[in-house]
């Protein structure tokens, strides 16, 4: 029997598990970083095979024990990654609001959810630079620090993703318009709702 | 009669504030002494056939005091306004006759003209040059008298209308406003500040009608008068619930003290579920009240608030965006969860302009939609009843957003989430026509339809499905709602989700946590959602051959 086939015969068990366990569209994951778990074409198989970890990697969360934390040690990552970027390099989030957002990163039955803190910028970079390049350039930037680097299937290509050893992650991705550069963001490890909420305003222009 | 120089000159913006004032006074006094009928206990506890006629009597004093309250507010808001314009007008008239002196020209305030200071002899050029500012001071004072003109006539129609007259407003209006969303655009687009805030006293849900602007130049559309309504089931949630609360304190406390006649149960019994009820309601409009104070760098807009659960928060000014998109929640979502939900379509508003970087903010407005009844169980959930009930106010929302939308048309994308888009199927079917250019189905249990053809949208309109692999959605589909739109037969275009954790190691069984991981900041399915939205090519469409 196959996977769609075992699917079929657990319908009627599942339907009760769901009744049983289920009374609104709730969500719980674990705490922690993104896991980078692959993406599936609906029903068949696992289209995106990861590659494994660099030597030496492990992953050990570090919870924010505070908002500003997030978005400090968020900025200090991405700051760090334009400084190793041609001289005049900046990140731009003035299209995107406040530039960062915090958002619940599970949602639960009842009570207040962990929050994940996100950012998302323009990559502005100095006349004359290739940008069919830069993506893989940040990717090695990335791995140089012994993160888990690797493209992702379902994003604009070139797409690297890079996952930090204490749950943070970032993400630089091409846009639908080939001619325009890439986006840089990044999000945080879950933390606790309850965690203090003032954070200095996040800069809309980043500079290395 | 058009006003002169003169009569500006006359007027003292002073006297018309002392008129607010004390149109605000008697409007407070009107409201609060409604307000205290309202929270009356006595309501609360007495029964019977005097009970009934004593608060009917009741509701018809507070209906009127309510009317009173309202006109009085009315005036109060025009003549504050007015005195503002008065200032502006004054200042902007005392700047005229100073550079006018300067030129050495003077204002004919009788008259209304600028002419020159009379001299015994002028040089031709300076002549020229006195004519040509003396043009335009007269330009400039023109202006000047054509907006106090306007200042004039929308105050005198403000106090008309407090004063029971038959203004224009009133006058073409003798039965009902235009139910279609266009006519009532057309003819909201003709009325004044003054007229607006008339209709809004006569009726506090006009802000939900489908067609009037969100937010118009003069900031009398849907956000502003639904803000005002938010404000006024704020407060009234909050004395429901006092009152509420005082009496059930009262009656555990006689019951404790050894009273327990059965009169003293029953009262109990039928308050304890009118008080969750009450602190629901105001839990949600509590939500609501956060969600519009979120600092988050982009301005939300209410576009529908009611006293039975709904509404409407836009992300951005949908009359201005070129890309708009309506999210539907599904079971479960209600009021006091907004900003969850909220969070989904900010989501989806930083994706759209991370998909498109021609994209800019105002270019693209997110609205998360809650105005219909979403089940509250599963059991609710497996019936479409509630989707049918509420079809025709998401068709009609639709189509009041289009009327309102400035400029030319944008590209409109509905998403459904879950029973959300049995919702969206139910708007698309039945008779209704859903008039969307992109319909997204996440995470959906059916859209009561067999094929994606079967939609009635807007010509030419894309369908797409997403389903993360272990959502546990997939052990409905195919049952009371129809096919399963992520299916390859369903016949919609299938964009790539991430797979989701499922229950069990050995991936058998499917999981909640996948159901809700579509807006997770890693997960491609924000992404195609991102580029459906932005109306650019989705980074991942799964071939229809593969699986499913």
């Amino acid at each position: 029997m196959n996977r769609r086939g075992r699917r079929a015969g657990v319908r009627v068990v599942g339907a009760l598990f769901m009744v049983m366990f289920v009374g609104a569209c709730s969500h719980d994951s674990p705490p922690g970083p993104p896991t980078p778990t692959g993406a599936t074409v609906l029903g068949g198989a696992p289209v995106e095979s990861t590659p494994p970890p660099p030597p030496g990697f492990k992953l050990q969360p570090v919870i924010p024990k505070s908002q500003q934390q997030a978005q400090d040690t968020l900025i200090g990552y991405l700051r760090k990654t334009l400084q190793a970027l041609p001289p005049g390099t900046t990140l731009d989030a003035t299209r995107y609001g406040g530039g960062a957002s915090i958002a619940p990163c599970k949602d639960i039955i009842s009570g207040t959810p962990p929050v994940e803190f996100s950012t998302v910028g323009d990559l502005r970079l100095p006349a004359g630079t290739e940008l069919g390049a830069i993506v893989a350039q940040v990717g090695d930037i990335w791995k140089s620090w012994g993160w888990h680097v690797y493209e992702r299937v379902g994003f604009y290509k070139p797409n690297r993703f890079g996952y930090a050893p204490d749950g943070y992650s970032l993400s630089i991705e091409a846009t639908s318009r080939p001619d325009y550069p890439p986006t840089l963001g990044g999000v945080s490890p879950c933390l606790a709702a309850e965690a203090p909420e003032g954070r200095s305003p996040f800069p809309m222009i980043l500079g290395g | 009669m058009a006003l002169s120089v003169a009569d500006v000159d006359r007027w003292n913006a002073e006297a018309v504030r002392e008129v607010c004032y004390a149109a605000t006074a008697r409007s407070r006094a009107a409201l609060g002494a409604s307000r205290e009928l309202a929270s009356l206990p006595v309501f609360a506890i007495w029964r019977g056939a005097t009970s009934a006629a004593a608060a009917h009597q009741n509701a018809a004093i507070r209906q009127d005091l309510d009317a009173h309250g309202n006109e009085a507010l009315a005036v109060a808001q025009a003549a504050r306004i007015a005195a503002d314009e008065i200032d502006k007008i004054k200042a902007g008239l005392a700047k005229l006759r100073a550079d006018a002196a300067a030129a050495e020209l003077e204002v004919d305030a009788a008259i209304g003209q600028v002419a020159a200071v009379p001299k015994s002899r002028y040089i031709v050029a300076e002549w020229a040059r006195r004519q040509e500012w003396r043009t335009e001071l007269q330009t400039r004072l023109n202006a000047i008298v054509a907006q106090a003109n306007t200042v004039d006539r929308e105050l005198a129609t403000a106090i008309t209308m407090a004063d029971g007259g038959t203004p224009e407003v009133q006058r073409a209006l003798p039965q009902s406003l235009p139910q279609d969303p266009k006519r009532f655009n057309d003819l909201w687009n003709t009325l004044t500040s003054v007229e607006k805030d008339w209709l809004y006293s006569q009726d506090h849900h006009i802000g939900n009608h489908p067609g009037m602007p969100w937010d118009p130049t003069d900031h009398r559309g849907k956000d502003y008068y639904n803000r005002l309504h938010l404000s006024e089931l704020h407060h009234h949630g909050r004395a429901d619930v006092d009152r509420l609360q005082h009496r059930v304190d009262e009656l555990a406390r006689q019951v404790y003290m050894g009273d327990h006649s059965q009169a003293t149960g029953d009262e109990l019994a039928a308050l304890a579920p009118r008080l969750l009820v009450a602190r629901r309601s105001l839990d949600g409009y509590q939500a609501v009240q956060a969600d519009l104070n979120r600092t988050d760098g982009v301005r939300r807009y209410l576009g529908l608030i009611d006293d039975k659960g709904h509404g409407a928060v836009a992300i951005g000014n949908p009359d201005y965006a070129k890309r708009n998109a309506i999210l539907v929640p599904g079971t479960g979502q209600d009021l006091s969860s907004f900003e969850d939900s909220d969070l989904k379509s900010l989501r989806m508003y930083d994706a759209a302009l991370r998909a498109d970087p021609t994209l800019r903010p105002g270019d693209v407005a997110v609205t998360t939609w809650m105005g219909y009844d979403r089940p509250t169980n599963l059991f609710e959930a497996a019936s479409p009843d509630r989707a049918r009930a509420g079809a025709d106010a998401l068709d009609s929302f639709d189509n009041g957003q289009r009327a309102s939308h400035a400029g030319g048309p944008s590209i409109d994308t509905v998403i459904g989430y879950s029973y959300g888009s049995t919702e969206v199927g139910a708007a698309a079917t039945g008779g209704h026509h859903l008039d969307a250019d992109n319909v997204i189905a996440v995470g959906s249990p059916g859209m009561l339809v067999h094929h994606a053809g079967d939609l009635n949208l807007a010509p030419g309109a894309d369908v797409y499905a997403m389903r993360a692999h272990n959502d546990i959605i997939e052990l409905v589909t195919d049952l009371t709602l129809g096919r399963d739109p992520a299916a390859p037969e369903f016949g919609g275009t299938r964009l790539l989700a991430a797979p989701g954790s499922s229950s069990d190691p050995t991936g058998l069984i499917p999981s909640v946590t996948a159901h809700s991981s579509y807006w997770d900041y890693d997960n491609p399915a924000l992404r195609n959602m991102g580029a459906v939205i932005a109306g650019v090519m989705p980074p991942q469409i799964l071939p229809n051959g593969g699986g499913g």
